[in-house]
């Protein structure tokens, strides 16, 4: 792999800065055809100010754990959620990120299941978390608005809420707070994987078994590459502990893959992945993930 | 003095690159994303030069369908994307269909997956690449 020199590095951005603002969007050149509900190309205002670094991390989506959840014909349960009406004991910054990460994953629920006045709450609840972190540019009330027009159409309020903190995740990147954005992202999986090991009968569901099982890779994502970069804060320290004693239980967790080749469609854009996994997961190690999830989350939400 | 102005260089320069990221991923996102798809609320991004390769690991979940769209610059089709297993198979390799922006795949069983990311150098020798993933319901 080429590596270029520090002045090479500097060039090069600098080049591509200076282009950014003296040449604006090309034309869209493409031989597939995009989807086209809308084209338009965002411009810069004010842009930010921010570093990059190298880490880049994949946390599974609250709203698609909830889903599999849901199809595995679990019931609504409001009792799993955590209160709308808390979001003002959380007071410091650690906190308010990762209860709104929580909340988060509640407004997915709770829109899932179509419950549309409890979403409502969730919305306003994480809008009051998202004001204390001071990123209300990326949860606006032109969102919460936008948000309880299409309350009565869940694929539309899906879209939105997972846009909404696609938003936010990317309004923090940009503003150098990705420890911020991180503690958000980890809120919202303590949250969906409470719902996954908390649901009746979970234990006995192959897909809910095998979805907690393949958790053990995200932990390590989340251990190894999001929060082990911010252990100088006490209160992500704290967490990281107790995330790594979850992980001693996800060691005995078995994966075995077995590969299959993909079989590609080119007029559909579409690809199979053939490949197997098969997970083994003991009743007792699946206990154990449960009771510490619960006693975690249970501190995060006070 | 060169120091000072090499280093407000710099500065100036990670700020518009940083807007030109930011911007490609909404960018992106509208171009290739309609209501099927539900983003899974992050953003995979880096900045690259040259034949230099960003990539992360990700769960796909059985029974579902992702769509994966990746783009550099606003003009579609300059970012090649690979998704390997983790005994290094290519599972998929965007180069081999026209560096296509967006590509949809079907899960049969929940897998771990590396998503590489590398430019295009006959199309652009530096950019910030975006990848992002959405699933159907």
């Amino acid at each position: 792999m080429k590596k270029l020199s520090f002045i090479n590095k500097c060039t090069a951005v600098a080049a591509v800065g200076f282009l950014a603002i003296s040449c604006g969007p090309d034309e869209v050149k493409n031989d597939i055809e995009a989807p086209k509900e809308d084209t338009t190309a965002t411009t810069i205002d004010n842009p930010p100010v921010g570093k990059y670094d190298d880490a880049i991390f994949s946390i599974p989506s609250p709203i698609q754990m909830s889903s599999i959840i849901a199809e595995n014909g679990a019931s609504y349960d409001a009792n799993m959620l955590n209160k709308a009406n808390k979001s003002d004991i959380y007071v410091t910054a650690e906190s308010q990120a990762l209860n709104l990460g929580i909340y988060g994953a509640d407004l997915g629920y709770t829109t899932l299941y179509d419950h549309q006045q409890e979403a409502l709450k969730y919305m306003k609840a994480s809008r009051k978390l998202a004001d204390a972190l001071g990123i209300s540019e990326a949860f606006d009330e032109a969102t919460i608005q936008q948000l309880e027009r299409n309350l009565d159409n869940k694929d539309s309020l899906l879209y939105l809420v997972a846009n909404t903190y696609r938003k936010t995740d990317e309004f923090l990147q940009v503003r150098d707070r990705k420890h911020v954005g991180a503690l958000i992202i980890v809120g919202g999986w303590i949250e969906s994987l409470y719902f996954a090991t908390t649901i009746d009968n979970s234990a006995n569901s192959k897909d809910v078994a095998e979805l907690i099982g393949n958790q053990k890779h995200t932990l390590e994502t989340i251990l190894d590459k999001m929060l082990v970069k911010y252990t100088d804060n006490a209160e992500i320290e704290d967490l990281y502990t107790d995330l790594s004693s979850i992980r001693e239980s996800f060691e005995e967790v078995n994966i075995e893959y077995t590969f299959a080749a993909s079989v590609h469609n080119k007029e559909s854009k579409t690809t199979e992945l053939n490949s197997t996994t098969t997970v083994d997961i003991s009743p007792e190690v699946f206990k154990n993930i449960s009771d510490k999830i619960a006693l975690l989350r249970k501190k995060i939400i006070k | 003095m060169k120091k000072i102005i090499a280093l407000f260089v710099f500065a100036l320069s990670f700020s518009f690159a940083n807007a030109q990221c930011d911007t490609i991923a909404n960018y992106c996102h509208k171009n290739n994303f309609s209501v099927d798809y539900i983003s899974d609320g992050q953003n995979y991004r880096a900045f690259l030069f040259g034949d230099q390769e960003a990539e992360f690991t990700t769960t796909f979940f059985a029974g579902a369908t992702y769509r994966i769209a990746a783009c550099t610059g606003f003009t579609q089709g300059n970012l090649i994307f690979k998704i390997k297993d983790e005994e290094g198979n290519i599972l998929f390799d965007s180069g081999e269909f026209g560096n296509a922006p967006y590509w949809d795949f079907k899960i049969k069983s929940t897998i771990t997956c590396t998503i590489t990311a590398q430019l295009d150098l006959h199309e652009t020798q530096n950019g910030c690449a975006s990848i992002l993933i959405g699933f159907k319901k």
